[in-house]
């Protein structure tokens, strides 16, 4: 039978969908998936133990928030991160990972909509001296009106053994994207919105959690 | 239906298109021929409004419409339908909600969505696709061929008067290249409709029923003739027209 059991904040997850609580430490055993809807995990600290698996699905509208998220993994663990959101003022994400032993992998999956917002992204990717470890990071962001963005990389490797991949942009809303819309039939104005509905949500997995993105824009 | 005249497009500062003259009545086929980057998709794309093109001269008249000042939007409402050589994805955005947007956008109505189910269902079998294609983001992890099937159920869904085909055949395998002018041709037979193509195969001009063939150089048709002039073509390459162009330069734009 699966468990949750929780003591100050300490949430121990074995096979179950959970929604994170704020400044939660969250020990993950087994395969778990973990789903944030528009609720703000700061500080979170997650700790994958040996042979565990755990796909956190993260979604949120910002409007000024400081997220710290520390990634523990344990022997041949893997997490996946996709995290999507729109930022209408201020948003700085720090993750720090830390690997524990070997043959472990962290995959990183950020799309950002800067809607007048201005995001910092950090990522410390200290893979260490443990051999068969990979690390890979894809962020993309949006700036929309007047949102500004950065990121920082940082992949400190101590050992030829591991892989480390880091791809991020920033831009515009693409054109091509927009003109193939419109060359259906489609106004600008849906066209966009359509595209940048498709963004935020492409990256997960769960159902529901499209559905529920998709009715909170569609309402927006 | 369709009148340009005396046509001259620019891209960064190069022409591609000068004094570039066409008509197309209804229900005609119609296919441009020419060296690569000779200026071929550039007609495609600026039939369709392609901000990039600066248009110079000339005009482009559709069903007493003029073109040149309308957007994107308001030539595919006007029926205007272009099938690109390699159609672009965009992850997330369902080939229903696209279709069921631009359908309601033109209509001014809410789209019955059993009746458009019904429509969609019926379209993948005749395009012999899957029907969680339905549901498939935009051309999202498709190959070259499926792609090319994905437009076409677009096409039978909003219905267009000028298709614009550039560059059909590439990234189809024959079977779904059959298939692909089979639907292009029933569709035609089904609809008062023209259809502009560009390629180099004869093969392909033969399969669609091509009337008319015109060969492209220095931006304007320097002649024109049926399938058989096609023929020529490919039996003998363009060296027998005088068809020069600057291939580097329009090549780095196209």
């Amino acid at each position: 039978m699966n468990k949750i059991s929780m003591s100050d904040k300490i949430l121990n997850i074995n096979n179950e969908n959970i929604e994170l609580e704020n400044d939660s430490k969250v020990i993950v055993n087994g395969k778990s998936k973990i789903t944030v809807f528009n609720k703000y995990p700061n500080n979170l600290s997650l700790e994958v133990k040996d042979d565990s698996e755990v796909l956190i699905e993260d979604f949120r509208i910002i409007e000024e928030e400081n997220t710290s998220i520390k990634l523990i993994m344990g022997k041949n663990s893997k997490l996946i991160y996709n995290h999507s959101f729109i930022n209408k003022k201020e948003y700085n994400l720090n993750i720090l990972t830390e690997y524990q032993s070997d043959n472990s992998i962290i995959k990183i999956n950020v799309h950002g909509i800067n809607n007048n917002g201005n995001t910092n992204i950090r990522i410390d990717g200290i893979l260490g001296k443990n051999v068969g470890n990979e690390l890979y990071e894809s962020i993309r962001l949006i700036n929309e009106n007047n949102g500004k963005a950065t990121i920082i990389p940082n992949i400190l490797v101590d050992c030829k053994e591991v892989v480390a991949n880091h791809a991020a942009t920033i831009g515009k809303i693409n054109e091509n994207e927009l003109n193939y819309l419109m060359s259906k039939g489609i106004e600008f104005k849906s066209a966009r919105k359509l595209i940048l509905n498709g963004f935020i949500i492409n990256i997960f997995e769960s159902t529901d959690l499209i559905i529920k993105i998709k009715e909170i824009l569609n309402w927006r | 239906m369709l009148k340009v005249e005396n046509l001259s497009v620019e891209i960064n500062g190069k022409e591609i298109l000068k004094d570039f003259n066409l008509n197309i009545n209804i229900n005609e086929i119609h296919a441009i021929m020419g060296p690569n980057g000779i200026g071929k998709s550039t007609i495609c794309k600026v039939i369709m409004g392609d901000p990039n093109y600066k248009v110079t001269k000339g005009s482009i008249i559709f069903n007493a419409f003029d073109l040149l000042k309308l957007d994107i939007t308001e030539r595919a409402r006007l029926g205007i339908f272009l099938v690109n050589q390699s159609p672009i994805e965009i992850p997330g955005v369902t080939n229903a909600e696209m279709l069921r947007i631009a359908l309601s956008e033109r209509t001014g109505k809410n789209i019955s969505i059993f009746e458009f189910n019904q429509k969609m269902e019926e379209i993948c079998k005749r395009l012999a696709i899957p029907i969680s294609f339905i549901h498939r983001g935009i051309n999202e992890g498709m190959s070259g061929g499926e792609r090319k099937k994905n437009e076409l159920l677009h096409l039978w869904m909003l219905e267009p008067k000028l298709i614009i085909l550039d560059e059909l055949d590439s990234g189809l395998d024959i079977d779904s290249l059959k298939i692909v002018c089979q639907n292009i041709l029933e569709y035609q037979k089904n609809h008062d409709c023209s259809i502009l193509i560009i390629s180099h195969h004869t093969e392909l001009l033969k399969s669609l029923n091509t009337e008319y063939i015109h060969i492209l150089s220095q931006g304007k048709i320097i002649k024109t003739g049926d399938l058989s002039l096609a023929a020529k073509i490919e039996k003998e390459g363009f060296k027998g027209f005088s068809v020069t162009n600057n291939v580097s330069e329009n090549q780095k734009n196209e």
